[in-house]
Protein backbone atom coordinates (compact mmCIF):
# COMPACT_ATOMS: atom_id res chain seq x y z
CA UNK A 1 0.00 0.00 0.00
CA UNK A 2 1.69 3.10 -1.12
CA UNK A 3 0.18 6.05 0.59
CA UNK A 4 3.12 8.35 0.14
CA UNK A 5 5.17 9.19 -2.91
CA UNK A 6 8.95 9.42 -2.79
CA UNK A 7 11.22 10.75 -5.50
CA UNK A 8 11.67 7.43 -7.19
CA UNK A 9 7.95 6.81 -7.26
CA UNK A 10 7.26 10.27 -8.63
CA UNK A 11 9.77 9.65 -11.39
CA UNK A 12 8.03 6.44 -12.30
CA UNK A 13 4.68 8.21 -12.22
CA UNK A 14 5.71 10.99 -14.57
CA UNK A 15 7.29 8.44 -16.83
CA UNK A 16 4.15 6.36 -16.94
CA UNK A 17 2.06 9.45 -17.50
CA UNK A 18 4.14 10.24 -20.55
CA UNK A 19 3.84 6.68 -21.84
CA UNK A 20 0.08 6.75 -21.39
CA UNK A 21 -0.25 10.03 -23.21
CA UNK A 22 1.97 8.92 -26.05
CA UNK A 23 -0.09 5.83 -26.49
CA UNK A 24 -3.27 7.83 -26.87
CA UNK A 25 -1.75 10.76 -28.75
CA UNK A 26 -3.59 9.89 -31.97
CA UNK A 27 -6.95 10.04 -30.29
CA UNK A 28 -6.12 13.36 -28.64
CA UNK A 29 -5.05 14.66 -32.05
CA UNK A 30 -8.38 13.66 -33.48
CA UNK A 31 -10.27 15.66 -30.86
CA UNK A 32 -8.37 18.85 -31.51
CA UNK A 33 -10.74 21.60 -32.69
CA UNK A 34 -9.74 24.49 -30.43
CA UNK A 35 -8.10 27.01 -30.59
CA UNK A 36 -6.96 26.05 -34.09
CA UNK A 37 -8.27 22.78 -35.52
CA UNK A 38 -4.96 21.52 -36.80
CA UNK A 39 -5.07 18.14 -35.12
CA UNK A 40 -1.75 18.30 -33.32
CA UNK A 41 -2.62 18.58 -29.63
CA UNK A 42 -1.75 15.00 -28.82
CA UNK A 43 1.53 15.14 -30.71
CA UNK A 44 2.48 18.44 -29.12
CA UNK A 45 1.63 17.35 -25.61
CA UNK A 46 3.44 14.12 -26.01
CA UNK A 47 6.58 15.80 -27.38
CA UNK A 48 6.46 18.22 -24.48
CA UNK A 49 6.15 15.58 -21.82
CA UNK A 50 8.81 13.45 -23.45
CA UNK A 51 11.21 16.35 -23.11
CA UNK A 52 10.29 16.56 -19.43
CA UNK A 53 10.93 12.88 -18.87
CA UNK A 54 14.26 13.07 -20.68
CA UNK A 55 15.47 15.93 -18.53
CA UNK A 56 14.26 14.21 -15.38
CA UNK A 57 16.11 11.02 -16.19
CA UNK A 58 19.35 12.82 -16.94
CA UNK A 59 19.53 14.40 -13.50
CA UNK A 60 19.75 12.01 -10.63
CA UNK A 61 17.30 13.69 -8.36
CA UNK A 62 16.22 11.55 -5.46
CA UNK A 63 13.65 13.52 -3.54
CA UNK A 64 10.18 14.26 -4.83
CA UNK A 65 10.67 18.02 -4.94
CA UNK A 66 13.83 17.70 -7.00
CA UNK A 67 12.27 15.24 -9.39
CA UNK A 68 9.31 17.53 -9.94
CA UNK A 69 11.65 20.45 -10.48
CA UNK A 70 13.75 18.78 -13.14
CA UNK A 71 10.64 17.41 -14.80
CA UNK A 72 9.09 20.86 -15.00
CA UNK A 73 12.30 22.32 -16.36
CA UNK A 74 12.32 19.76 -19.14
CA UNK A 75 8.69 20.52 -19.92
CA UNK A 76 9.38 24.21 -20.10
CA UNK A 77 12.24 23.81 -22.53
CA UNK A 78 10.42 21.36 -24.71
CA UNK A 79 7.01 23.00 -24.66
CA UNK A 80 5.23 22.69 -27.98
CA UNK A 81 1.91 24.17 -28.96
CA UNK A 82 -0.69 25.76 -26.77
CA UNK A 83 -1.44 22.68 -24.74
CA UNK A 84 2.26 21.99 -24.32
CA UNK A 85 2.84 25.44 -22.88
CA UNK A 86 -0.10 25.01 -20.50
CA UNK A 87 1.17 21.60 -19.47
CA UNK A 88 4.57 23.06 -18.68
CA UNK A 89 2.94 25.70 -16.49
CA UNK A 90 0.81 23.16 -14.68
CA UNK A 91 3.84 21.16 -13.72
CA UNK A 92 5.92 24.22 -13.00
CA UNK A 93 3.34 25.11 -10.39
CA UNK A 94 3.18 21.49 -9.32
CA UNK A 95 6.90 21.60 -8.55
CA UNK A 96 6.57 24.93 -6.81
CA UNK A 97 3.74 23.66 -4.65
CA UNK A 98 5.95 20.95 -3.19
CA UNK A 99 9.17 22.93 -3.07
CA UNK A 100 10.07 21.66 0.40
CA UNK A 101 8.54 18.19 0.39
CA UNK A 102 10.88 15.30 -0.13
CA UNK A 103 8.10 12.78 0.22
CA UNK A 104 4.51 13.45 -0.76
CA UNK A 105 1.48 12.42 1.21
CA UNK A 106 -2.08 13.12 0.14
CA UNK A 107 -1.98 16.68 1.36
CA UNK A 108 1.25 17.49 -0.42
CA UNK A 109 -0.09 16.00 -3.62
CA UNK A 110 -3.21 18.15 -3.40
CA UNK A 111 -0.99 21.15 -2.73
CA UNK A 112 1.02 20.30 -5.82
CA UNK A 113 -2.05 20.08 -8.02
CA UNK A 114 -3.33 23.32 -6.60
CA UNK A 115 0.00 25.05 -7.15
CA UNK A 116 -0.07 23.90 -10.75
CA UNK A 117 -3.46 25.43 -11.34
CA UNK A 118 -2.52 28.69 -9.61
CA UNK A 119 0.54 29.09 -11.78
CA UNK A 120 -1.22 28.06 -14.95
CA UNK A 121 -4.01 30.58 -14.48
CA UNK A 122 -1.55 33.38 -13.83
CA UNK A 123 0.00 33.04 -17.25
CA UNK A 124 -3.10 33.96 -19.17
CA UNK A 125 -4.98 37.19 -19.49
CA UNK A 126 -8.35 35.73 -20.31
CA UNK A 127 -8.59 32.06 -19.41
CA UNK A 128 -10.83 30.13 -21.77
CA UNK A 129 -12.95 27.70 -19.77
CA UNK A 130 -13.79 24.30 -21.11
CA UNK A 131 -10.17 23.50 -21.81
CA UNK A 132 -7.31 21.69 -20.12
CA UNK A 133 -7.24 24.55 -17.60
CA UNK A 134 -10.75 23.80 -16.39
CA UNK A 135 -10.06 20.10 -16.12
CA UNK A 136 -6.91 20.75 -14.09
CA UNK A 137 -8.71 23.22 -11.85
CA UNK A 138 -11.61 20.92 -11.06
CA UNK A 139 -9.27 18.03 -10.39
CA UNK A 140 -7.14 20.15 -8.06
CA UNK A 141 -10.17 21.34 -6.11
CA UNK A 142 -11.33 17.79 -5.64
CA UNK A 143 -7.84 16.73 -4.59
CA UNK A 144 -7.78 19.44 -1.94
CA UNK A 145 -11.13 18.31 -0.58
CA UNK A 146 -10.09 14.72 -0.63
CA UNK A 147 -6.82 15.47 1.16
CA UNK A 148 -8.76 16.82 4.11
CA UNK A 149 -10.30 13.42 4.64
CA UNK A 150 -7.37 11.14 3.96
CA UNK A 151 -3.61 11.21 3.95
CA UNK A 152 -3.43 8.47 1.42
CA UNK A 153 -1.83 9.92 -1.71
CA UNK A 154 -3.26 7.21 -3.88
CA UNK A 155 -6.78 7.96 -2.74
CA UNK A 156 -6.28 11.65 -3.43
CA UNK A 157 -5.08 10.88 -6.93
CA UNK A 158 -8.00 8.52 -7.53
CA UNK A 159 -10.47 11.22 -6.48
CA UNK A 160 -8.71 13.83 -8.59
CA UNK A 161 -8.86 11.63 -11.67
CA UNK A 162 -12.51 10.89 -11.15
CA UNK A 163 -13.27 14.59 -11.02
CA UNK A 164 -10.99 15.29 -13.98
CA UNK A 165 -13.00 12.84 -16.06
CA UNK A 166 -16.28 14.37 -14.96
CA UNK A 167 -14.93 17.81 -15.74
CA UNK A 168 -13.79 16.64 -19.15
CA UNK A 169 -17.31 15.50 -19.91
CA UNK A 170 -18.53 18.97 -19.02
CA UNK A 171 -16.15 20.81 -21.34
CA UNK A 172 -18.62 20.89 -24.27
CA UNK A 173 -21.03 22.85 -22.06
CA UNK A 174 -18.41 25.51 -21.44
CA UNK A 175 -16.86 25.84 -24.86
CA UNK A 176 -19.45 26.10 -27.63
CA UNK A 177 -17.17 24.97 -30.43
CA UNK A 178 -16.71 21.61 -28.70
CA UNK A 179 -20.44 21.10 -28.47
CA UNK A 180 -20.88 22.07 -32.09
CA UNK A 181 -18.46 19.40 -33.18
CA UNK A 182 -19.55 16.91 -30.56
CA UNK A 183 -16.24 16.19 -28.87
CA UNK A 184 -14.59 16.83 -25.51
CA UNK A 185 -11.57 19.08 -25.18
CA UNK A 186 -8.42 17.52 -26.56
CA UNK A 187 -5.97 19.03 -24.08
CA UNK A 188 -8.19 18.05 -21.17
CA UNK A 189 -8.36 14.53 -22.50
CA UNK A 190 -4.57 14.48 -22.73
CA UNK A 191 -4.28 15.56 -19.11
CA UNK A 192 -6.64 12.80 -17.99
CA UNK A 193 -4.43 10.25 -19.75
CA UNK A 194 -1.38 11.62 -17.95
CA UNK A 195 -3.08 11.45 -14.55
CA UNK A 196 -4.28 7.94 -15.26
CA UNK A 197 -0.77 6.91 -16.22
CA UNK A 198 0.52 8.37 -12.96
CA UNK A 199 -2.01 6.38 -10.98
CA UNK A 200 -1.11 3.18 -12.75
CA UNK A 201 2.54 3.69 -11.88
CA UNK A 202 1.55 4.18 -8.27
CA UNK A 203 -0.35 0.91 -8.28
CA UNK A 204 2.60 -0.82 -9.89
CA UNK A 205 0.78 -1.47 -13.14
CA UNK A 206 2.04 -0.48 -16.54
CA UNK A 207 0.27 1.12 -19.41
CA UNK A 208 0.85 -1.98 -21.48
CA UNK A 209 -2.07 -3.52 -19.55
CA UNK A 210 -4.27 -0.81 -20.87
CA UNK A 211 -5.84 -1.32 -24.26
CA UNK A 212 -5.25 1.63 -26.55
CA UNK A 213 -8.37 3.66 -26.81
CA UNK A 214 -9.19 4.71 -30.33
CA UNK A 215 -11.22 7.68 -31.30
CA UNK A 216 -14.67 6.50 -32.18
CA UNK A 217 -15.81 6.77 -35.75
CA UNK A 218 -18.39 9.35 -34.73
CA UNK A 219 -15.76 11.62 -33.19
CA UNK A 220 -13.57 11.36 -36.25
CA UNK A 221 -16.44 12.11 -38.60
CA UNK A 222 -17.55 15.08 -36.52
CA UNK A 223 -14.09 16.59 -36.56
CA UNK A 224 -13.57 15.89 -40.24
CA UNK A 225 -16.83 17.59 -41.12
CA UNK A 226 -16.09 20.53 -38.88
CA UNK A 227 -12.74 21.12 -40.49
CA UNK A 228 -14.08 21.34 -44.02
CA UNK A 229 -17.14 23.35 -43.13
CA UNK A 230 -17.41 27.00 -43.82
CA UNK A 231 -16.17 28.53 -46.99
CA UNK A 232 -17.53 25.82 -49.23
CA UNK A 233 -19.49 26.70 -52.32
CA UNK A 234 -21.83 24.06 -53.62
CA UNK A 235 -20.01 24.26 -56.97
CA UNK A 236 -16.70 23.64 -55.25
CA UNK A 237 -17.76 20.34 -53.79
CA UNK A 238 -15.82 17.88 -55.83
CA UNK A 239 -17.11 14.80 -54.07
CA UNK A 240 -20.79 15.22 -53.49
CA UNK A 241 -21.82 12.31 -51.29
CA UNK A 242 -20.97 11.77 -47.68
CA UNK A 243 -20.92 8.00 -47.59
CA UNK A 244 -20.78 5.80 -44.53
CA UNK A 245 -20.61 2.05 -44.90
CA UNK A 246 -20.31 -0.64 -42.28
CA UNK A 247 -19.24 -4.13 -43.30
CA UNK A 248 -19.19 -7.36 -41.36
CA UNK A 249 -16.33 -9.60 -42.47
CA UNK A 250 -17.42 -12.91 -43.86
CA UNK A 251 -14.92 -15.75 -43.97
CA UNK A 252 -15.70 -16.93 -47.49
CA UNK A 253 -14.89 -13.55 -48.87
CA UNK A 254 -11.83 -12.75 -46.82
CA UNK A 255 -10.36 -16.13 -47.68
CA UNK A 256 -10.60 -15.18 -51.30
CA UNK A 257 -9.33 -11.65 -50.89
CA UNK A 258 -7.63 -11.08 -47.54
CA UNK A 259 -8.29 -7.72 -45.93
CA UNK A 260 -5.33 -5.39 -45.57
CA UNK A 261 -6.38 -2.07 -44.10
CA UNK A 262 -3.59 -0.07 -45.72
CA UNK A 263 -4.35 -1.39 -49.21
CA UNK A 264 -8.06 -0.95 -48.74
CA UNK A 265 -7.52 2.62 -47.68
CA UNK A 266 -5.39 3.28 -50.74
CA UNK A 267 -7.99 1.75 -53.01
CA UNK A 268 -10.73 3.90 -51.56
CA UNK A 269 -8.73 7.09 -51.51
CA UNK A 270 -8.91 7.34 -55.31
CA UNK A 271 -12.69 7.74 -55.10
CA UNK A 272 -12.84 10.72 -52.78
CA UNK A 273 -11.51 12.56 -49.77
CA UNK A 274 -12.13 12.88 -46.03
CA UNK A 275 -11.52 9.17 -45.88
CA UNK A 276 -11.71 7.38 -42.55
CA UNK A 277 -11.37 3.64 -42.16
CA UNK A 278 -11.65 1.92 -38.81
CA UNK A 279 -11.69 -1.82 -38.44
CA UNK A 280 -11.52 -4.56 -35.87
CA UNK A 281 -11.79 -8.35 -36.23
CA UNK A 282 -15.47 -8.29 -37.09
CA UNK A 283 -16.30 -5.01 -38.68
CA UNK A 284 -14.97 -2.29 -40.97
CA UNK A 285 -16.40 1.20 -40.77
CA UNK A 286 -15.84 3.51 -43.67
CA UNK A 287 -16.51 7.19 -44.01
CA UNK A 288 -15.70 8.97 -47.24
CA UNK A 289 -16.81 11.89 -49.32
CA UNK A 290 -17.09 10.45 -52.80
CA UNK A 291 -18.73 11.30 -56.08
CA UNK A 292 -19.80 7.72 -56.76
CA UNK A 293 -20.88 6.00 -53.56
CA UNK A 294 -21.61 2.82 -55.49
CA UNK A 295 -17.91 2.14 -56.07
CA UNK A 296 -17.27 2.38 -52.37
CA UNK A 297 -19.93 -0.20 -51.65
CA UNK A 298 -18.59 -2.50 -54.33
CA UNK A 299 -15.11 -2.29 -52.83
CA UNK A 300 -16.41 -2.81 -49.32
CA UNK A 301 -18.54 -5.77 -50.32
CA UNK A 302 -15.48 -7.68 -51.40
CA UNK A 303 -14.78 -8.36 -47.73
CA UNK A 304 -18.19 -9.15 -46.34
CA UNK A 305 -21.79 -8.15 -45.95
CA UNK A 306 -22.99 -4.59 -45.81
CA UNK A 307 -24.75 -4.03 -42.53
CA UNK A 308 -25.23 -0.31 -42.60
CA UNK A 309 -25.16 2.22 -45.41
CA UNK A 310 -25.79 5.93 -45.23
CA UNK A 311 -25.39 8.35 -48.12
CA UNK A 312 -26.02 12.08 -47.83
CA UNK A 313 -26.01 14.45 -50.75
CA UNK A 314 -23.74 17.20 -49.50
CA UNK A 315 -24.51 19.62 -52.32
CA UNK A 316 -28.17 19.52 -51.40
CA UNK A 317 -27.42 19.87 -47.74
CA UNK A 318 -25.15 22.74 -48.36
CA UNK A 319 -27.49 24.51 -50.73
CA UNK A 320 -30.31 24.13 -48.24
CA UNK A 321 -28.16 25.70 -45.58
CA UNK A 322 -26.74 28.59 -47.53
CA UNK A 323 -29.60 29.50 -49.83
CA UNK A 324 -32.45 29.71 -47.43
CA UNK A 325 -31.75 33.13 -46.00
CA UNK A 326 -31.06 34.59 -49.43
CA UNK A 327 -34.48 33.76 -50.85
CA UNK A 328 -36.18 36.30 -48.70
CA UNK A 329 -35.28 39.74 -49.92
CA UNK A 330 -34.17 41.96 -47.14
CA UNK A 331 -36.49 44.91 -46.79
CA UNK A 332 -35.03 47.93 -48.50
CA UNK A 333 -36.21 51.23 -47.15
CA UNK A 334 -37.64 53.30 -50.01
CA UNK A 335 -36.96 56.59 -48.46
CA UNK A 336 -34.77 57.54 -45.66
CA UNK A 337 -36.51 58.87 -42.66
CA UNK A 338 -37.74 62.25 -43.52
CA UNK A 339 -36.41 64.40 -40.87
CA UNK A 340 -33.55 64.15 -38.53
CA UNK A 341 -33.31 66.77 -35.93
CA UNK A 342 -30.19 67.63 -34.11
CA UNK A 343 -30.60 68.28 -30.47
CA UNK B 1 -8.60 53.01 -44.92
CA UNK B 2 -10.37 49.76 -45.20
CA UNK B 3 -10.06 46.31 -46.63
CA UNK B 4 -12.40 45.67 -49.48
CA UNK B 5 -14.04 42.55 -50.72
CA UNK B 6 -16.62 42.08 -53.39
CA UNK B 7 -19.53 39.73 -53.48
CA UNK B 8 -22.17 39.36 -56.17
CA UNK B 9 -24.42 41.67 -54.24
CA UNK B 10 -22.00 44.48 -53.63
CA UNK B 11 -18.89 45.38 -51.77
CA UNK B 12 -17.82 44.67 -48.23
CA UNK B 13 -15.53 47.01 -46.43
CA UNK B 14 -13.87 46.00 -43.25
CA UNK B 15 -12.16 48.74 -41.36
CA UNK B 16 -8.69 48.18 -40.03
CA UNK B 17 -10.00 48.83 -36.57
CA UNK B 18 -12.20 45.75 -36.87
CA UNK B 19 -9.33 43.62 -38.08
CA UNK B 20 -7.20 44.89 -35.22
CA UNK B 21 -9.89 44.13 -32.66
CA UNK B 22 -10.42 40.62 -33.94
CA UNK B 23 -6.68 40.02 -33.99
CA UNK B 24 -6.34 41.44 -30.49
CA UNK B 25 -9.22 39.31 -29.26
CA UNK B 26 -7.69 36.19 -30.72
CA UNK B 27 -4.31 36.99 -29.19
CA UNK B 28 -5.60 37.62 -25.70
CA UNK B 29 -7.36 34.25 -25.78
CA UNK B 30 -3.98 32.65 -26.24
CA UNK B 31 -2.31 30.98 -23.37
CA UNK B 32 0.80 32.74 -22.08
CA UNK B 33 -0.28 36.24 -23.06
CA UNK B 34 -0.88 38.52 -20.10
CA UNK B 35 -1.37 41.73 -22.04
CA UNK B 36 -0.93 43.84 -25.12
CA UNK B 37 1.60 46.63 -25.21
CA UNK B 38 0.29 49.97 -26.36
CA UNK B 39 1.87 51.55 -29.41
CA UNK B 40 2.02 55.01 -27.96
CA UNK B 41 3.97 53.95 -24.97
CA UNK B 42 6.38 52.03 -27.08
CA UNK B 43 7.73 55.32 -28.27
CA UNK B 44 8.26 56.27 -24.68
CA UNK B 45 9.73 52.94 -23.89
CA UNK B 46 7.02 52.04 -21.47
CA UNK B 47 4.72 49.11 -21.88
CA UNK B 48 1.33 49.28 -20.41
CA UNK B 49 -1.25 46.63 -19.84
CA UNK B 50 -4.32 47.35 -21.85
CA UNK B 51 -7.86 46.55 -20.96
CA UNK B 52 -10.03 44.58 -23.33
CA UNK B 53 -11.85 47.65 -24.57
CA UNK B 54 -8.87 49.11 -26.27
CA UNK B 55 -6.64 46.15 -26.91
CA UNK B 56 -6.69 46.83 -30.61
CA UNK B 57 -4.06 49.43 -29.80
CA UNK B 58 -1.39 46.81 -29.40
CA UNK B 59 -2.06 45.73 -32.97
CA UNK B 60 -0.87 47.42 -36.12
CA UNK B 61 -2.42 46.51 -39.46
CA UNK B 62 -0.48 47.23 -42.61
CA UNK B 63 -1.51 46.63 -46.14
CA UNK B 64 0.82 46.41 -49.08
CA UNK B 65 -0.62 45.75 -52.52
CA UNK B 66 -3.40 43.59 -51.16
CA UNK B 67 -1.17 41.71 -48.75
CA UNK B 68 -2.20 42.01 -45.16
CA UNK B 69 0.49 42.29 -42.53
CA UNK B 70 -0.20 42.40 -38.84
CA UNK B 71 2.20 43.50 -36.13
CA UNK B 72 1.33 42.52 -32.60
CA UNK B 73 2.96 43.91 -29.50
CA UNK B 74 2.50 41.51 -26.64
CA UNK B 75 3.45 40.97 -23.03
CA UNK B 76 3.98 37.39 -21.94
CA UNK B 77 4.10 35.64 -18.63
CA UNK B 78 7.46 34.79 -17.09
CA UNK B 79 8.27 31.11 -17.08
CA UNK B 80 6.60 30.18 -20.32
CA UNK B 81 8.41 29.17 -23.46
CA UNK B 82 8.15 32.51 -25.15
CA UNK B 83 9.01 31.37 -28.65
CA UNK B 84 6.23 28.83 -28.51
CA UNK B 85 3.71 31.28 -27.10
CA UNK B 86 4.53 33.68 -29.92
CA UNK B 87 4.08 30.95 -32.47
CA UNK B 88 0.74 29.99 -30.95
CA UNK B 89 -0.40 33.58 -31.21
CA UNK B 90 0.58 33.68 -34.87
CA UNK B 91 -1.37 30.59 -35.79
CA UNK B 92 -4.39 31.54 -33.70
CA UNK B 93 -4.59 35.07 -35.12
CA UNK B 94 -4.19 33.85 -38.66
CA UNK B 95 -6.85 31.20 -38.18
CA UNK B 96 -9.36 33.54 -36.54
CA UNK B 97 -8.98 36.24 -39.18
CA UNK B 98 -9.46 33.74 -41.96
CA UNK B 99 -12.43 32.17 -40.24
CA UNK B 100 -14.24 35.26 -39.02
CA UNK B 101 -13.41 37.83 -41.68
CA UNK B 102 -12.39 35.70 -44.61
CA UNK B 103 -9.09 37.53 -44.89
CA UNK B 104 -5.90 36.03 -46.14
CA UNK B 105 -3.06 37.13 -43.94
CA UNK B 106 0.39 37.47 -45.42
CA UNK B 107 2.24 37.68 -42.13
CA UNK B 108 1.69 38.04 -38.42
CA UNK B 109 4.70 39.62 -36.78
CA UNK B 110 5.04 39.28 -33.05
CA UNK B 111 6.95 41.76 -30.93
CA UNK B 112 7.41 40.62 -27.38
CA UNK B 113 7.52 43.90 -25.53
CA UNK B 114 7.60 42.64 -22.00
CA UNK B 115 7.64 39.71 -19.63
CA UNK B 116 5.54 39.87 -16.52
CA UNK B 117 6.77 38.21 -13.38
CA UNK B 118 3.68 37.71 -11.31
CA UNK B 119 4.89 35.50 -8.49
CA UNK B 120 6.17 37.12 -5.34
Amino acid sequence: MSNTINGQMLLAMFNEGAVALEKHAKRVDALNVFPVPDGDTGTNMSLTIRSGVKEMKQQDATSANQVAKTFSKGLLMGARGNSGVILSQLFRGFAKGIEHDQVLDGQALAKAFDGGVQTAYKAVMKPVEGTILTVAKDAAEKATKSAKKTKDAEQVLVDAIEEAKASLERTPDLLPVLKEVGVVDSGGQGLVYIYEGMLRAMRGETTADDAPEQATMEELVHVEHHNIQGDMNPEDIEFGYCTEVMVRFSDDKTNESPYVEEDFRNTLSQYGDSLLVVSDEDIIKIHIHAEHPGFIMNEAQKYGDLIHVKVDNMRDQHAALSNEPKKTEPPVPKKLKKKLSLL
Amino acid sequence: MALEMNSQLGSIDISKEVVATVAGGAATDCYGIVGMASQKQIKDGISELLKRDNFSRGVVIRENEGDLMIDMYIIVSYGTKISEVAYNVQSKVKYQLEKLLGLQVESVNIFVQGVRVSNP
